[in-house]
């Protein structure tokens, strides 16, 4: 059995959270709130340092931190910005804000408009145009398959004009492949949670009791 | 009885499945590990690395994750550092850097690597909910995205970061990914626009909407959960946590495949049974 503290108080917490699936515990309460307090102090902690420190007074004022590196005073812009965006919740400067959050939104749009459209959008799109005939019997069967699933997923989601006759048959043969998809999708997510429940049981049998080894 | 049986504790379930899964790591039973196409291609990758060749790593994941791609982390960190690779690691995400010191003390240390020389430690980098500024700012100068490492050393004065000026000098990205920021973006901004190989190792639930861009190439490699992290300790000749969760996860998948079996033909039987007169 283990003899660190924080073995012990991440096992606890473990069986606490674990209590759950008996019923709501006083125990899953209390593991749920220690778990978004410090959650909520990490990520304030952290994004202070790192972005309030590391990356604007750190390199507005490089000396002050025992840096060598020349002040770069424009850093002090995104403090400007950051500051414009607070002000909505001093009433009367509730308009300053919207600059802010203007100039986000514009710097986003901006400098993901490019790569979205060619990574998501024409890289894609090239990869469903594929040749349906005279290739191997293997890759004709994975390409009509990629074919058909495509364009009748994507006829499912019309609806400007009633799911009957041949949109109707196309739309039903998208409703398997998208039942498919999201059969694939759920196993996967059991698969994912039965991973993280093992390595929580594997933490309690191995670290904490000390019963398996390895 | 079929009556009963519908209204069976679901809490008998979760005592079976917790019993199933004690059992099966307190008496494991070795499994062949067949290896995707896929995680070769990641292995093959990394393994075509040559010594002083820069890899680029993200861990972009936290505790809720951390079980099904840490493993993955540590046999992909373990596989470039021993290819002689220098591997400059960095988070987007806050909750990772316990990971990153974890995979410094499982893996880097105990081979004998040096801190700055065989590998270096950017931390925590925020980049907001989409990263790309710091990504793109990576494309096009390093050191003004990191100045200093997380040890407080400035970039000049990093051995293994000599001639090393953007993304463009690595020879892969190794994306640990979680959600996002991660792979997504990488493949948006580094891959997109910088050209960067990328593989990644992501959680076994966001692997299908990844496959579209390892068929386009768009990322070389993907290892998909806790079995691709173990499908690349088979390759490294490494067993790990991977490998160690590979027989609990097949006897607990084949448990849920049980109960759902079981359930459907508790459902039908009392369909049938209520409409008989």
């Amino acid at each position: 059995m283990s003899h660190d503290i924080g073995v012990w108080i991440s096992a606890i917490l473990t069986l606490f959270v674990f209590s759950f699936l008996y019923k709501d515990t006083l125990f899953y309460r209390l593991a749920e709130h220690i778990f978004v307090g410090v959650s909520a102090a990490w990520l304030f902690a952290t994004s202070i340092h790192a972005q309030l420190i590391e990356d604007m007074l750190m390199k507005a004022f490089p000396h002050a931190f025992h840096q060598s590196s020349p002040p770069e005073y424009i850093v002090l812009g995104g403090g400007i910005i950051g500051l414009a965006i607070l002000s909505r919740l001093i009433p009367g400067f509730i308009s300053l804000s919207r600059w802010g959050v203007a100039f986000l939104v514009g710097f986003q749009t901006g400098i993901q408009l490019f790569d979205a459209i060619s990574a998501n959008i024409l890289l894609q799109l090239g990869s469903t145009i594929v040749p349906l005939f005279n290739r191997p019997l293997g890759e004709l069967i994975k390409n009509w398959l990629s074919t058909i699933g495509t364009t009748s997923s994507l006829a499912y989601f019309y609806f400007s004009k009633e799911h009957k006759g041949a949109l109707g048959v196309v739309t039903r043969i998208g409703i398997w492949f998208l039942m498919i998809s999201f059969g694939a999708a759920y196993g996967s997510t059991v698969m994912t949670r039965m991973s993280i429940l093992i390595t929580r049981i594997h933490f309690l049998l191995s670290t904490w009791l000390g019963v398996v080894h390895g | 009885m079929i009556e009963k049986l519908q209204h069976f504790d679901r809490r008998w379930i979760f005592l079976i499945l917790f019993l199933a899964i004690c059992g099966s790591i307190m008496h494991p039973v070795s499994l062949s590990v067949p290896i995707e196409p896929y995680v070769q291609r990641s292995y093959d990758t990394i393994n075509a690395l040559k010594p002083g060749d820069h890899v680029l790593m993200a861990f972009d994941y936290g505790p809720s994750t951390a079980a099904e791609i840490h493993p993955a982390a540590l046999a992909m960190l373990r596989h470039a550092l021993s290819r002689g690779a220098k591997v400059i690691m960095f988070t987007l995400w806050n909750e990772a850097v316990p990971y990153i010191q974890e995979a410094i003390n499982e893996v880097c240390v105990p081979l004998g690597k040096k801190t700055n020389v065989d590998y270096v430690n950017f931390g925590f980098k925020s980049g907001g909910t989409t990263g790309a500024s710091v990504i793109e700012g990576m494309g096009s100068n390093l050191k003004a995205v990191f100045p200093i490492t997380d040890d407080g050393t400035p970039y000049d004065g990093v051995p293994a970061l000599q001639g090393v000026e953007n993304l463009k000098d690595f020879k892969v990205l190794i994306s640990i990914s979680a959600g996002t920021p991660g792979i997504d973006e990488y493949v948006r901004y580094a891959n997109a626009r910088y050209k960067i190989p990328i593989v990644a190792a992501v959680t076994r639930v966001s692997a299908p909407k990844e496959f579209p861009y390892v068929t386009e190439r768009q990322i070389y490699g993907l290892c998909a959960g806790l079995v691709g992290g173990a499908e690349y300790e088979e390759l490294i000749k490494y067993p790990g946590a991977g490998t160690a969760g590979l027989f609990p996860l097949s006897v607990a998948n084949l448990a849920i495949i049980l109960f759902i079996v079981f359930g459907n033909l508790i459902y039908f039987l009392g369909r049938i049974g209520s409409r008989k007169p």
